[in-house]
């Protein structure tokens, strides 16, 4: 037994409960009953006997033999429960008496009552008549004794001894049938105990049988196989709320993080930071705003801000902020805002940004005040200075173009007053050579003759300058120019005084440009007198002509394999006078390529040349597709 | 009180009836217990005194006074008193082999074939039985009625 707690004892409870209460409840009702009858048991008994015995009595009493009745009264002997006993005749006189008693001390009554049973105390008395034949023989009378309390105890006693036995058979029946019914179910509470112990879900209960129990057994197992599969569920979804919680937790303190950063930034940044309610009102204070302005917070809550603009400023912002209201969107105002710590207004930028809430309208503005006042200030001195170098530069100009014109007229004049000495100079000397020739020896005619070329080539010289400067007075008359035919042209008036010069010519074929003609004649004539001059002492000379047209221009060259330059001296290549080599090398009178570059650049081109020393040298100028018009 | 002993015995005959059945008591339930007396007159008034209103299992009684020669059919009972002692066997022999309870007050009359003979003992009235004649008159007699006699004769007498 290991305790009231266990189902086999719950049962034999059961059992024996049910076992004596049924039993109680016979043996009371049967007591009851019994006790009920007992009376009346008795007096049927008693009544009865009083019948045999006056039946037998009978003939005794009609034939007056009291000796018979009184052997008939002995009979009681067999009764002990009838103390006395007597019979009377008709006429009521005692004919016969017994008493079951020892001492013959039994008092009987003079006169028997008619029938009757009477209950005195602890005895029964009871008369009754003898009859026969319609007539009343004698009268039998008996005292009996009567003790119910003895007949209770002897059943209580009974009672007693059937439950005990009752209950003790039960008890042997039940521990020999208990296993049977309780084995199973203590398997199942072994399974359950060691399922509990161990968390191990995949024991199973036998089952042995196929009634209630075996029931139970499979929807143990069942229950089981369901636990096992709801811990499982249960303890992944478990890691998987863990590993959410972490990462929730991991996004709090981020937020944390963020927001605390967030506060120590606007706490930390110098502009003004205003938070402002969807009608502009301002509720929380700003201590920026306050620092700023110099109004309490009792001055600028609410609407109470807009009073530290100036009156332009409350305006324009009075009207963005209706524009916003009606179409939330961020807006920038430039106003003045007074200043507490200069006490004026200042330039301030001020930037509002809507806060949408999830219905779409505004839940709040935040805004940024930046001083602008500095910037403004500098703006506007950088603008009197833009002003005032720009009028500078024109005044400077013109003074410029006014001393170039100058400059120009002078040149022109000079050169042309030149002209007429050196032309007489040369004139003089051929008349002198030639009118005195026999008075000359031949040393003094090379020397006029010296002085003759010098004169002549001054006269170039001095033609030369003249074109460079008129060209800078003309105006050009634009027409389309058939390039490779100006190529050609010039280089065959080149070559037609030297037949015996051998140069491969290679012409490709050259895009049409628009250009003054004589112009860019003037062009080709001195590009290509350089590449024959600078080729003329290589043996097999060849100059190349070409172009290539881009977008907005087209490039075209002239290449020879001549004497080249040195690439460190290309810039100086185009002003005026400036030669690389010497006159007696390569003669020249340094304004040729000067013209060019004012004649390509005129046309709004660019000209440049690459070369090295000894490998020749190639010339690019580059016409605009559409004619520019421009001017030195 | 005095009781005769003739007054006994009238009240002790009609009561034998209720202890005494008779063969073909079927077929007579209503007729009347014929009670024939012979010899003694003033016997026969009392004892037709004491049953004028009594009945014997719803049987009516009838006390008739015989006299010698008178035909013994139809009775049922039939007392000799001891004036005819003399004619006793004589009755006796008459009323043998038929269904009549005889009843006699002579000393030794059950040799002489009575079935029911009245006694005194101790100034008290006895009676004694002779089971043998009752058998042969086809007459059976109550054993209660067997308790109280003072003497029951089972076999024949030695006279006989």
């Amino acid at each position: 037994m290991i305790g009231i707690r266990t189902v086999r004892n719950k049962l034999l409870l059961v059992v024996l409960a049910t076992n004596a209460a049924a039993l109680s409840i016979t043996a009371v009702l049967m007591v009851a009953y019994d006790l009920h009858t007992f009376r009346e048991t008795l007096q049927n008994d008693l009544s009865a006997q009083a019948d045999v015995l006056g039946l037998a009595a009978g003939p005794a009493l009609e034939f007056d033999d009291p000796e018979a009745a009184k052997e008939y009264l002995e009979l009681l002997r067999a009764k002990p429960i009838i103390h006395s006993a007597a019979i009377y005749t008709s006429k009521g006189a005692v004919f016969a008496t017994y008493s079951g008693t020892a001492d013959a001390h039994t008092e009987f009554p003079k006169i028997p009552e008619s029938d009757s049973y009477q209950i005195r105390g602890g005895e029964v008395v009871l008369s009754k008549r003898i009859v026969s034949n319609n007539e009343i023989l004698g009268t039998v009378y008996f005292s009996a004794a009567y003790e119910p309390n003895r007949r209770l105890r002897d059943y209580l006693g009974i009672l007693g001894l059937v439950l005990a036995g009752s209950l003790a058979a039960t008890v042997l029946m039940f521990l020999r049938i208990q296993n049977t019914v309780t084995g199973p179910i203590l398997d199942v509470t072994a399974v359950a105990r060691r399922v509990m112990e161990e968390r191990d879900f995949s024991l199973r209960a036998r089952k042995t049988t196929h009634d209630e129990v075996g029931v139970l057994v499979d929807a143990f197992n069942s229950m089981l196989s369901e636990i096992g599969n709801r811990t499982t569920t249960l303890e992944q979804s478990n890691r998987e709320l863990q590993r959410e919680i972490a990462e929730r937790e991991g996004a709090v303190r981020a937020r944390d993080r963020s927001e605390r950063r967030i506060r120590t930034l606007v706490s930390a940044i110098t502009k003004v930071v205003w938070v402002a309610d969807w009608r502009g009102h301002i509720t929380e204070e700003s201590s920026s705003w306050q620092t700023y302005t110099g109004q309490r917070f009792e001055q600028y809550r609410d609407a109470g801000w807009l009073q530290a603009f100036d009156e332009q400023g409350r305006k324009e912002v009075e009207l963005a902020w209706a524009h916003a209201a009606n179409v939330p969107a961020t807006f920038e105002l430039e106003l003045r805002l007074w200043h507490a710590v200069t006490e004026r207004h200042h330039y301030v930028r001020l930037r509002a940004v809507p806060v949408i809430d999830q219905d779409g309208g505004v839940a709040e503005w935040i805004g940024a005040v930046q001083d602008i006042e500095d910037r403004r200030v500098l703006e506007q001195s950088l603008r009197t200075l833009n002003t005032e170098l720009e009028q500078r530069v024109a005044d400077r100009t013109s003074q410029l173009q006014e001393a170039n014109k100058d400059l120009e007229t002078f040149s022109y004049s000079v050169s042309h007053d030149l002209r007429a000495p050196i032309r007489a100079i040369g004139g003089f000397c051929t008349l002198l050579v030639q009118d005195h020739a026999a008075q000359l020896d031949a040393e003094a005619r090379r020397k006029f003759g010296v002085i003759q070329s010098e004169a002549a080539r001054m006269g170039v010289l001095i033609d030369d300058l003249l074109a460079f400067s008129r060209l800078g007075r003309k105006a050009l008359q634009a027409t389309a120019l058939d390039m490779r035919e100006l190529a050609n042209k010039a280089y065959a008036q080149l070559t037609r005084d030297q037949p015996d010069r051998k140069v491969e010519f290679r012409l490709g074929s050259l895009p049409t440009a628009n250009g003054d003609r004589s112009l860019f004649e003037q062009v080709w004539v001195n590009l290509l007198s350089n590449a024959v001059k600078f080729s003329s002492k290589k043996e097999n000379a060849t100059i190349e002509v070409g172009a290539i047209s881009e977008e907005r221009e087209h490039v075209y060259f002239v290449r020879d394999n001549g004497a080249g330059f040195d690439p460190r001296y290309g810039k100086n290549l185009f002003g005026v006078f400036q030669r690389l080599h010497g006159n007696d090398e390569f003669p020249g009178t340094g304004v040729g390529l000067a013209l060019v570059h004012r004649i390509v650049t005129r046309h709004g081109g660019r000209i440049w040349a690459d070369s090295k020393l000894g490998e020749g040298a190639t010339f690019h100028f580059t016409v605009p597709k559409e004619s520019s018009g421009g001017a030195v | 009180m005095h009781v005769s002993e003739r007054s006994v015995k009238a009240a002790f005959l009609y009561k034998f009836a209720s202890y005494v059945q008779w063969p073909d008591v079927d077929a007579k339930t209503d007729a009347p217990i014929t009670i024939g007396v012979i010899g003694a007159t003033d016997f026969a008034r009392e004892l037709a005194e004491i049953t004028a209103n009594r009945t014997i299992n719803s049987r009516r009684i009838n006390v008739r006074r015989l006299t010698m020669g008178t035909s013994l059919d139809d009775l049922e009972i039939l007392f000799i008193a001891k004036e005819e002692g003399d004619h006793l066997p004589q009755l006796l022999s008459a009323a043998r082999d038929k269904p009549i309870l005889t009843v006699t007050e002579s000393d030794g009359a059950l040799s002489s074939g009575s079935i029911i003979n009245f006694t005194v003992d101790q100034d008290r009235v006895r009676f004694e039985i002779s089971l043998y004649a009752a058998e042969k008159s086809q007459l059976r007699l109550s054993a209660r009625l067997l308790a109280v006699a003072q003497g029951v004769h089972r076999g024949p007498e030695p006279g006989q």
